[in-house]
């Protein structure tokens, strides 16, 4: 069956039901539903597109049945777990939130135009990533990319070539299965995964916070201030890059660490799927995934006790120390080349940094607050949220000075081609974390009066 | 449950008092921000439109206006008032009111003085239409001495598409000189802030630059919205230091700062995408190929693209003048194997004749040489500045 719409629906719907079905929870709370709901659609546009990369693009159709009679089964399986939303009532708390609720419906209306219309316009939309979407769609097969040198030794007709060969799949699997899908190259059908990655995005942060019982004004702000994020939304309209999926899934994966919903396993599964999903979306996915495993490392690690943060802190010690002699060694025996093309080169990136942050319209007021709410976070840093927001901050920083201050990518921070787009990835969790410990804070503040305790998440 | 020791606001207290220190930081920083500066010029200047005639394009005066109905072939057009301007020179300030402007256009002010021989100078007016804009001059550094002579020219912006509406009624309604006056100093400030922002290809990494790579605003609505929000923030923390409605009145500043910043941005989306949608809705494939700000390359390699044989094992090689050119020829050219550079020194023995193509684009200088002894370029086909080559034995081409 040729039809956009149906080839949109197919990984959307699976997913989903993937979600619901497959990773049954035994009790409901506030933000299942919308946690499920984004979730499964992040699942099901890694997963089923991701199949093609097996079966090659001639086996769209058969993917898409196979798929088609697994939502049947999920869908049976979790017939029972689907409740329509309980409405709380009028109030000025509802009131508010359906207001803003509706204020972002009207931007998904308009980016939704724009990618409907619009040809592939960003740079690396059509460069890097749909060159092989469209190499792959009109050649009927998975191509492999390859460095110039090797396509020019290669049989005629065996590999493109292109200076992005190394990026993942991921990306240019979903156009092709919109592609195939609708039966056309048209370009208008490509972007249509996007807005519904936007969609995700604004779900998963609703339900993470809505489950970690913050309340309806907070998450509802909270949750508007990412989605009205001028860059965000420049992402959605202009669709075809990979940085919009990546902070789905890095909010995804971050939500699963910091938020306390039974059951266990199903949080540890959706923190694991994060983890493999993010270097299947983009390069940079393998420091993000290793800053998951890190800030697992930190939930996991007791710090009630002195003798227990004595250890931590010798432990983050040694690991600072391991890291500084691989660096070494890496240098001296590999010379200047660093991975994924880099080099070591100094660069001043302080400015850049705040530009982007604080001064150009990218980002509406998210990292004054996230910035804000992390010194709160200071006030009780060894408490379950606080301390995962400071710890993802901290990586963070580590990670994005390190590649702009240290290698020749600190050219693209200098000129801004980057450094805003790797801020879009981590802005989303990290502002996630911190809500999480401006909410834990508020919440020890008003049960025990106004003297401060640390808050715990293991409240049920 | 009040504790001891425990003030407590209302919501609704709480909420107005974050609105009213906003709206208080947001006057004391806009005061601070328009400054006020000097000019010799102590009264507007003011040019009538039935003193302009069109250069490029096709005009007339209508309605107490002047109205552009045509472009020229090239899609520019410019609007001159001849003759001197007396005292022109020490004006601080342009305010131009404009209607009609496709949004794929880009407006120019532009002047020739009397001391620079026939050179003209240029500063690009922020796109607002059906309002008075305003953009500051004096900061520019070849505005002064004896104006000879000003014009409004329009030119398609690049990385836009070039289809322009049809009919064409651009209308200039109004332009004036004016002096430094801290009203025309706020007003050039906000039609800085409020003014259209196309796409371009710094978007996606970048809102707060132009397509040039330069800074769109000095001092960004974000920036005084940010200030606004930190020193709501301070106030609403100190004054209400262990009061209950602090959160609210808290949550109420973030809210305010968020939501203003918001309906700028999303009040240009909705530009933005009327532009979009005029330029691209309801129109066939080959339509919206032409529309391409890269159309004229899209078409003209669809065209070539046809006469490469074998098409499944042939190679294309693509000179073009810059690398966004040459990146796009590959796109136009695929589902054929083409590479973005002509082929390195070391390849050009390896090259297999009558199955590699090089693509000339533009203005890059087409190949004269024998690739080698034993290869040369012979052309197959040319069309809209884009040539085709194709590697053949010895050296006949």
């Amino acid at each position: 069956m040729n039809s956009p719409v149906f080839a949109w629906l197919v990984p959307s719907v699976f997913g989903v039901l993937l979600a619901v079905a497959a990773l049954r929870r035994t009790t409901q709370r506030a933000g299942d539903g919308p946690f499920d709901l984004g979730a499964g659609y992040l699942l099901g546009w890694l997963v089923l597109p991701l199949t093609l990369w097996f079966t090659g693009p001639g086996a769209h159709a058969a993917v898409t049945w196979a798929a088609l009679s697994g939502a049947v089964v999920l869908l049976w399986l979790a017939r029972r777990r689907f409740r329509a939303p309980r409405w709380a009532g009028l109030n000025w708390e509802t009131a508010l939130v359906t207001l803003l609720a509706l204020a972002v419906l009207w931007k998904l209306v308009l980016m939704t135009g724009e990618v409907s219309l619009r040809p592939l316009y960003p740079w690396d939309a059509w460069a890097a990533w749909s060159v092989k979407a469209k190499a792959w769609y009109f050649s009927g097969e998975i191509t492999r990319f390859a460095e110039p040198e090797a396509w020019f030794a290669a049989a005629p007709g065996s590999a493109y070539t292109n200076s992005a060969e190394h990026y993942p799949p991921s990306l240019p699997l979903m156009q092709l299965w919109m592609a195939k899908g609708a039966g056309v190259w048209d370009e208008r059908y490509l972007g249509w995964p996007w807005p519904g990655a936007y969609v995700a995005l604004t779900l998963v942060f609703w339900g993470a916070l809505r489950r970690a019982r913050v309340s309806l004004v907070q998450a509802g702000i909270a949750t508007y201030i990412v989605a009205a994020a001028p860059l965000v939304t420049a992402h959605v309209a202009l669709a075809g890059y990979a940085d919009l999926w990546v902070a789905g899934w890095l909010t995804l994966g971050v939500a699963a660490l910091a938020v306390d919903a039974p059951p266990r396993r199903i949080r540890w599964g959706w923190w694991l799927a994060a983890v493999v999903a993010l270097p299947l979306l983009k390069l940079e996915g393998w420091i993000w995934s290793a800053i998951l495993i890190g800030l697992a490392l930190l939930r996991c690690v007791p710090l009630g006790a002195r003798r227990d943060r004595v250890r931590a802190a010798i432990a983050a010690a040694l690991a600072l120390l391991l890291v500084v002699v691989a660096a070494a060694i890496w240098l001296l025996t590999m010379g200047n080349a660093l991975p994924m093309g880099l080099k070591f080169e100094l660069h001043a990136v302080g400015r850049p940094f705040l530009f982007a942050m604080f001064a150009s319209s990218d980002w509406g007021m998210l990292w004054y607050l996230i910035v804000a709410g992390l010194i709160l976070s200071l006030r009780a840093p060894l408490a379950t949220a606080p301390r995962l927001a400071l710890g993802f901050a901290v990586f963070a920083t580590v990670s994005l000075g390190g590649l702009f201050g240290f290698t020749n990518a600190g050219e693209w921070a200098e000129r801004q081609t980057a450094l805003s787009r790797l801020l879009l990835q981590c802005g989303p969790a990290l502002f996630l974390l911190v809500n999480l410990a401006v909410a834990a804070a508020g919440n020890a503040r008003h049960r025990k009066g106004t003297a401060y305790t640390p808050p715990t998440l293991q409240e049920k | 449950m009040r504790h001891p020791g425990e003030r407590a606001i209302t919501p609704k207290f709480a909420l107005g008092f974050a609105v009213a220190a906003s709206l208080l930081v947001i006057a004391v920083m806009l005061v601070a921000l328009a400054g006020r500066g000097s000019s010799p010029l102590t009264s507007p200047i003011v040019f009538s439109p039935s003193d302009l005639q069109t250069v490029l394009g096709v005009g007339a005066l209508r309605d107490d206006a002047y109205v552009v109905d045509a472009l020229s072939p090239r899609s520019e057009a410019l609007v001159v008032r001849r003759g001197e301007v007396a005292g022109a020179g020490d004006a601080s300030y342009l305010r131009y009111r404009l209607s009609g402007v496709p949004r794929n256009l880009e407006v120019f002010f532009a002047w020739r003085r009397a001391d620079q021989g026939g050179a003209l100078s240029f500063t690009r007016l922020p796109l607002v239409q059906d309002r008075d804009g305003l953009v500051a001059l004096a900061d520019h550094p070849e505005w002064g001495g004896s104006i000879v002579e000003v014009a409004l020219y329009f030119v398609p912006a690049p990385q836009l598409s070039p289809r322009m509406p049809d009919p064409l009624a651009i209308k200039v309604a109004g332009w004036s000189l004016e002096p430094a006056t801290f009203g025309s100093s706020l007003s050039a400030q906000l039609t800085r802030w409020f003014a259209f922002r196309p796409w371009s290809i710094m978007s996606i990494s970048s809102l707060g630059y132009n397509k040039d790579g330069d800074v769109i605003e000095g001092v960004s609505l974000q920036l005084l919205l940010g200030g606004v929000l930190v020193v709501s923030m301070l106030l609403i923390a100190l004054l209400f230091r262990g009061a209950r409605g602090r959160r609210a009145s808290l949550a109420g500043a973030v809210l305010f700062c968020v939501v203003l910043g918001d309906l700028a941005w999303t009040r240009n989306l909705q530009r933005v995408h009327d532009l979009t949608r005029a330029t691209f809705a309801d129109t066939s494939a080959d339509e919206r190929l032409r529309a391409l700000p890269d159309g004229d390359l899209a078409v003209a390699i669809a065209s070539v693209a046809t006469r490469v044989d074998e098409p499944q094992t042939a190679r294309v090689f693509v000179h073009a003048p810059t690398r966004y050119l040459s990146l796009r020829a590959v796109w136009h050219l695929l589902p054929l194997n083409a590479y973005e550079r002509a082929p390195a020194d070391h390849w050009i023995d390896d090259l297999r004749p009558d199955r590699d193509y090089v693509l000339v684009v533009d203005d890059a200088a087409a190949p004269t040489q024998p690739l080698s002894s034993a290869l040369a370029l012979a052309p197959v086909t040319e069309a809209g500045g884009v040539k085709l080559f194709r590697v053949v034995s010895g050296k006949r081409r």
